[in-house]
């Protein structure tokens, strides 16, 4: 009981230090400076981040910019021609498409990913570090070799359809590749552990004090799990909602594999504009358009998690 | 006790330095003696070179010779998995010169990696006839001396020398020859319709979902182009957008778009696919029940060139090499291992007899194969192509 009081104000007590905070954020920068609170943000991690993530960004909006010769290489002229290509109604559909599925990927892998750590955190005891190294270890396959792989189990004479016929529930082997089913399957596959790890890391932080107290009270465990130990992962959920959902929506190898590249998802279609028209600053353009997005995906996440929420997982 | 242990230390030491020492002069003596090795220089190499020929092999002028053993390294940029690695190693046993690999899995890969960096330092590269008409255009290769490739001059067809591609072979060198056609399974397809590309394109219902298609706009249209009885070359929209609808219905009852579905067509998953005839020939070879056919509205016919970039470090190494292949037995040993359609007048009749039933007779090629043009496969042609392949699978 007292430490279900004792959440409830320091909660109260945060949000008056933020609100103070705000009052005072021209003193903030010069103790910013003075502290030498900079630190961190010139460190090594710093330098990756600018090497690898913001340097090649940096390199493809600059060519997005830059006018396309005949051939679609690239012509130092200043230009806004390429972003006219975004109205090309080819790629409102492919977006839409490819929002759709990483929506629905996202879903299952909540729906089943939640269930996995929960049961992992509660019920695994001693073997709890060995099940999630079981879990992440597929990870450290390349992705393209994991998509082989499942091609292969999935495949005509695959593993599932010989199992099925040993066992006489089909009578011919079912047509399970090349459907848009394959491609979820794929997408799911390979990035679920991005969402178990959060929210295990997340369940395994969770004050077992909390649940006690929260039966005492007399809940039974439906309700302890909805009012108690869901609200207090929350944050778990969108992170894990990230890192799934931002690589699926950039995602071009699963529809290539396995979907039989029947349809166009954003990546393919970026992929379409590099290699098969061959046309570089409208791919770039695109490439931008789609980077784009997910950074607004990204900020609205953050703006309706919450920055607590986030702090309490990371 | 203790100084005993620390004396022994100090021993058990020194002779790990001794040993490491040994190690490392032994290396550098090895590395040492093969760079000795590589840089045997002198008119004698060259006289022996010319000793070792056949009386059917070309030497290349001595000026080649020189500079070729002086810039003493190859960097080849070809297709992943396909050329024998013998052809390599004999290459070097025979010159002393290093070959250095770089692979790429798809043409359009390797075109735009050169649009990107027209610098590289490939020194040999191997694209097909569509990415050396692209890297063409983007003046991206090296012209050919002609002098320096005598063996190519002696044996190279004159129809081919002629080429509309590129007439006077002045950038390429073409390797071998191959028709986009279709590959079948004898024993669960039994359609009249054979050889005809209605196959492919209107498959009867009870292929449904057995057959694939390239995954590629330039051989997809152009095979639903020739079916409709258009060039393969077409760039009139009328007629593209008629290839469009076609593969547009053809659609539903495919299994997917894949350009190389070999595992399928092993395990019988796949029957009818969309491919070339030497691959057929060697899908064949591994498994009897697969055919190649020969379409009887006609198809196109490419090569595969051997080209030089603008960024090579070692061009006289490079033409010293595709002197090397075209010697007759060299350029059998190559067509035995990719059963492609040979460029080279003598090799053709050393072929053998197994492979040369199978190829298309000359009639054939002549009247119902086209070669592809710069129309379609750059600018315009390929604006309209790309547009079509993209509405097609929005």
């Amino acid at each position: 009981m007292g430490a279900v009081a004792d959440t409830i104000s320091s909660k109260r007590s945060s949000k008056i230090t933020e609100t103070r905070r705000q009052h005072h954020s021209g003193k903030k920068i010069i103790g910013f400076l003075r502290r030498r609170a900079y630190f961190p943000y010139v460190g090594p991690l710093s330098v990756w981040i600018i090497l690898f993530v913001i340097a090649p960004l940096g390199i493809i909006i600059y060519y997005s910019f830059l006018r396309a010769g005949p051939s679609g290489n690239i012509i130092a002229v200043f230009t806004l021609e390429n972003y006219r290509a975004l109205f090309n109604p080819t790629v409102r559909v492919v977006f839409l498409r490819t929002f759709l599925l990483a929506f629905l990927t996202n879903l299952i892998c909540l729906i089943v990913g939640y269930p996995i750590a929960y049961w992992i955190v509660m019920y695994g005891g001693r073997w709890k570090h060995r099940l999630v190294f079981l879990l992440i270890m597929p990870s450290w396959t390349c992705y393209l070799i994991r998509l082989y792989a499942l091609k292969t189990l999935m495949g005509y004479s695959g593993l599932l359809n010989a199992v099925l016929l040993k066992l006489n529930l089909i009578q011919a082997p079912l047509q399970l590749l090349y459907t848009p089913g394959s491609i979820l399957l794929g997408l799911v596959y390979a990035w679920l552990p991005f969402m178990v790890l959060p929210i295990y890391a997340s369940l395994e932080g969770l004050d077992p004090l909390l649940l006690e107290a929260s039966s005492d009270l007399g809940a039974n465990s439906f309700e302890r799990f909805f009012t108690v130990t869901l609200p207090l992962t929350k944050g778990s959920l969108f992170v894990g909602s990230l890192l799934v959902f931002i690589p699926s929506l950039g995602d071009w190898l699963a529809p290539l594999l396995l979907g039989g590249d029947k349809v166009l998802l954003a990546g393919s279609l970026v992929e379409h504009y590099f290699l098969k028209q061959g046309n570089i600053p409208v791919g770039s353009s695109l490439a931008t358009f789609l980077t784009a997005v997910v950074l607004l995906a990204l900020y609205v996440v953050i703006k309706f998690a919450g920055q607590d929420a986030l702090e309490r997982v990371l | 006790m203790r100084r005993k242990e620390k004396v022994k230390a100090r021993q058990r030491s020194g002779v790990i330095l001794i040993l490491l020492l040994i190690m490392l002069v032994a290396v550098l003596l090895l590395v040492g003696c093969n760079r000795g090795n590589t840089k045997a220089a002198g008119g004698g190499a060259y006289k022996k070179y010319v000793a070792s020929l056949g009386p059917d092999e070309s030497p290349v002028p001595s000026d080649c010779f020189e500079q070729a053993i002086k810039e003493g390294e190859l960097i080849t940029y070809n297709w992943a998995d396909w050329w024998p690695e013998s052809l390599f190693t004999a290459f070097t046993t025979e010159f002393g010169i290093k070959v250095t690999h770089s692979y790429f899995a798809d043409m359009n890969e390797m075109v735009t990696k050169l649009k990107l960096y027209p610098k590289a330092e490939y020194d040999w590269a191997h694209p097909d006839l569509r990415g050396f008409l692209q890297l063409k255009e983007m003046k991206g290769l090296q012209k050919l001396n002609h002098k320096w490739l005598p063996n190519v001059e002696k044996y190279l067809p004159t129809a081919t020398k002629n080429a509309s591609y590129d007439p006077g072979w002045q950038y390429g060198v073409p390797s071998d020859r191959d028709i986009t056609t279709y590959i079948y399974n004898k024993d669960h397809v039994d359609d009249p319709r054979m050889p005809s590309w209605a196959v492919l394109f209107e498959p009867d219902a009870k292929y449904k979902g057995r057959v694939t298609l390239n995954n590629d706009m330039f051989e997809c249209i152009g095979g639903a182009l020739k079916y409709l009885g258009y060039s393969w070359n077409s760039t009139k929209e009328s007629e593209l957008a008629q290839a469009k609808m076609l593969i547009q219905k053809a659609k539903p009852n495919i299994m997917g778009f894949e350009s190389n579905p070999m595992k399928p067509l092993y395990e019988d998953e796949v029957w009818i696919a969309q491919n070339w005839f030497g691959s057929g020939c060697r899908r064949h070879a591994y498994k009897e029940s697969l055919w190649p056919v020969l379409p009887k509205e006609g198809t196109q016919i490419m090569c595969d060139l051997m080209t030089i970039p603008i960024g090579a470090a070692h061009p006289a190494v490079a033409h010293l090499f595709i002197n090397y292949i075209f010697r007759p037995k060299k350029m059998v040993e190559l067509l035995n291992e990719t059963r492609f359609l040979p460029n080279h007048t003598v090799a053709a009749t050393m072929l053998p007899k197994e492979l040369l039933d199978i190829y298309p007779p000359q009639e054939y090629l002549d009247k119902n194969t086209e070669y592809i043009t710069s129309d379609a496969y750059t600018g315009k042609g390929l604006q309209l192509r790309s547009a079509i392949w993209e509405e097609l699978k929005r």
